[in-house]
């Protein structure tokens, strides 16, 4: 059976040259990088070397501001944490922004438009009130909507208050850049650009407030304690690396590949729409199907070999609506049939074309199964 | 010259079973976890897999297992989540051994900030402080540094007849003391796994059936909301790999005491040969500790410049924790114990494993010896 994995904004293949670079620390050069001795030392120069290259990928100048955490999560967490006062979060960040600024009780949720652009009027006037944080992801995870975080930043600066974005989802897929930019914290995850689960990294400026939030053995400047991941981060610097190098000419071929997806599901499946911006990330494609179970599609396409998602990955199952299908206002009629298709640098025209081939099929099976009556 | 690793207390070699058991998840199952389709219900499988084996060497219920990325997480998710879950408590004293990790030790900022009261105390006599006050007792089951082993089964059972909770830090006795959760009284236990021949960047919490948690890390709601962030499948795999292939090798501990024990003999014996003052063991007579650990006092000479030495003669040792390796403070762990700061700074710890060879222990103490040497008379 052929395969095809359109689910890269959940997770991404480990690209075989960054398990390259893996092996030796996962095999002969095993030490704790703390330790004080010849093969610790090797294990420190290949961390240090990672976050040189993660604080180039991300146009920083200080490698000493780059925080080595457990993933994106951890990394959001903590931004999100270190604040006692009031926070303003876009209404679709990711749950691990979203779920600890309501939980503080102290975060307004900033609404977005019905493409999921940031509602600019609406910012303005939330920024009225004092505010410590603002958080703002630059790519979201489920509809590829790209914000404009120079302007974002930019006001929230204005305001008083300090900028953090979630950029895990804009990681190669655009050009990335931190130093001269409003921005004060950015926060990625390794396995969303090739690299391992289980890593990830917080890039603070210097000068700007951080709460210690894992505590113990004062790793990372006494920031983050924990022994290093050393594999993780020798494999979250290879994927850096690998990313720099792509370029243009590869997102220029996952934006072809998304376009073509579209304009072929527009053409043959009827009642579809395409949720997000006409000119969103290059490597996200999130579809509403009306009056159709999104998830009795996605196991059809499963059956064939096809992984796709219903929303993000971490609710899946879940049972709860999505929230940035909520925020963008998408009627109730199409909630239930989203699908979220997802690129990466890896993805094939022969998976492109398959998906093509199987899609129409899949959504045909599965209204015709619930006696489909279009509105 | 072949090197002679002996920081095992520092982190363990990855065990080859269990890189092979990664892999796959590292090239072709990389799913996530949570997503729908087969691929990613196979590395729920294998997550689920993981857990059941986990669960199993300690017995437990699975369900009672949380995978996190790192000890250090585990004992903050432990001791700081069960407070945020019981801040109305009435009880506020909070107890904390006086050589627990740093990853302990050094939560009593946030300890008090959450309006707990943090004492730190004797472990060796902290059954005497348990009362009705307290809300939380941490100590662990063997220390890091001296590999002395403290006796959780009484202070569990004290705790428990105070209505306490008790938290053991159990990382590094893992893998060589048994723990049997259906009698340990024991209601959150943690683990790493780079400690037990698994990988770094992963390790689990222990959560009795029952017990009151709040999440530190909130988000996608994995691991029961527990713990949000997307599954480190392949270090959670690898973990479950490495404990079956541990668990499989029945003469593990026996092998690593002999090992150890003959180190000590050698070590003793050829520096009293070299008329070098004897290295003094830092636990006294008759203190349990873990058959992997050597913790001396090397009179005269600095610790540091026994690492630099050593480390030119091929040994890799440690001094304290691998984590404070580079600090300047002496070991908390042994101004606890009541050694003098020059003294603590006389101290190095060799750390022995189940894949340290027979030859290693003499050719081992002979090294040493000869660093010794070296470091009191610079000329000779």
């Amino acid at each position: 059976m052929q395969v095809a994995y359109f689910d890269n904004a959940a997770s991404t293949k480990v690209d075989p040259e960054v398990l390259d670079a893996m092996m030796p620390f996962l095999t002969e050069c095993y030490a704790n990088p703390s330790a004080l001795h010849s093969m610790a030392f090797r294990a420190k120069a290949a961390i240090e070397e990672a976050r040189r290259t993660l604080a180039e990928l991300i146009g920083a100048d200080d490698p000493a501001e780059i925080i080595f955490t457990s993933g994106a999560t951890e990394a959001n967490d903590t931004v999100l944490n270190t604040f006692g006062g009031r926070m303003l979060v876009s209404d679709i960040e990711h749950p691990s922004v979203r779920n600890p600024a309501l939980e503080s009780g102290r975060a307004d949720l900033i609404p977005v438009d019905q493409q999921g652009t940031l509602d600019f009027e609406a910012y303005e006037r939330l920024l009225e009130s004092p505010t410590e944080l603002v958080s703002v992801m630059s790519v979201n995870n489920e509809i590829g909507a790209v914000q404009d975080i120079d302007k974002i930043g930019e006001m929230a600066h204005r305001a008083g208050a300090l900028f953090h974005s979630d950029i895990t989802q804009g990681v190669g897929k655009h050009k990335l850049e931190v130093q001269n930019r409003p921005t004060d914290y950015a926060t990625l995850s390794g396995h969303k650009f090739h690299a391992p689960k289980g890593i990830g990294m917080l890039w603070v400026r210097n000068g700007c407030p951080l709460k210690r939030f894992m505590v113990g053995g004062l790793q990372e400047g006494g920031r983050r304690s924990g022994t290093l991941n050393v594999a993780g981060i020798v494999g979250l610097g290879a994927a850096a690396k690998i990313a720099m190098r792509q370029g243009a000419v590869e997102i220029e071929k996952m934006a072809r590949q998304r376009q073509r997806i579209i304009d072929a599901i527009v053409a043959t499946v009827p009642d579809v729409r395409v949720n997000g911006q006409p000119d969103g990330a290059p490597h996200i494609i999130n579809l509403s199907l009306y009056r159709t179970e999104g998830e009795a599609v996605i196991i059809n396409l499963d059956s064939h070999g096809i992984c796709c998602t219903a929303g993000a990955a971490c609710a899946s199952g879940s049972g709860l609506g999505s929230h940035v299908l909520n925020a963008i206002g998408l009627p109730q009629e199409w909630l239930k049939g989203s699908v979220r298709i997802s690129l990466s640098r890896l993805t094939t025209d022969a998976e492109v074309d398959y998906l093509i081939q199987e899609f129409p099929r899949a959504v045909s099976e599965v209204r015709g199964l619930a006696g489909y009556a279009a509105g | 010259m072949e090197r002679i690793y002996l920081d095992y207390a520092a982190t363990t070699p990855l065990e080859p079973a269990a890189i092979e058991a990664m892999l796959p998840f590292l090239r072709t199952s990389f799913h996530n976890p949570s997503s729908l389709y087969e691929g990613a219900r196979e590395a729920r499988r294998a997550v689920d897999a993981a857990r059941d084996r986990i669960a199993g060497v300690l017995s437990c219920h699975p369900a009672e297992l949380i995978f996190t990325s790192s000890g250090t997480e585990s004992a903050n998710l432990a001791v700081i989540g069960s407070l945020i879950a019981a801040r109305d408590s009435g009880r506020k004293k909070v107890l904390l051994g006086a050589t627990e990790h740093h990853a302990v030790l050094n939560l009593t900022e946030w300890i008090s900030r959450l309006g707990f009261e943090p004492r730190i105390c004797d472990p060796r006599r902290i059954v005497e402080e348990i009362d009705e006050q307290a809300f939380l007792a941490s100590v662990m089951h063997a220390n890091n540094e001296t590999g002395e082993i403290y006796d959780f089964a009484r202070i569990g059972s004290m705790c428990r007849h105070h209505g306490v909770l008790y938290h053991c830090d159990a990382v590094q006795s893992f893998g060589i003391l048994p723990i049997d959760l259906t009698t340990a009284p024991i209601d959150l236990l943690t683990l790493s796994g780079h400690k037990c021949y698994g990988p770094k960047g992963v390790g689990v919490l222990y959560v009795r059936a029952g017990v009151r948690l709040a999440p530190l890390i909130t988000g996608g709601g994995q691991e029961r909301e527990l713990r949000s962030g997307t599954e480190n499948v392949a270090a959670i795999v690898g973990l479950g790999a490495a404990i079956e292939s541990t668990y499989r090798d029945a003469s593990r501990a026996s092998r690593i005491q002999a090992a150890r024990d003959e180190f000590e003999k050698r070590l003793f014996g050829g520096c009293g040969e070299e008329g070098l003052p004897r290295p003094i063991p830092t636990l006294g007579e008759g203190v349990a500790r873990l058959p992997q650990h050597c913790h001396v006092r090397f009179p005269g000479a600095d610790a540091q410049s026994m690492l630099i030495n050593l480390d030119s003669f091929g040994v890799d040792a440690g001094s304290g924790a691998a984590c404070s390796s580079g600090s300047v403070e002496p070991s908390h762990v042994l101004t606890a114990m009541g050694f003098s700061a020059s003294e603590a700074k006389e101290c190095l710890r060799f750390t022995f494993g189940k894949d340290t060879s027979p030859e290693a222990p003499v050719e081992a103490a002979k090294r040493v010896v000869r660093a010794y040497s070296a470091v009191l008379c610079p000329r000779k």
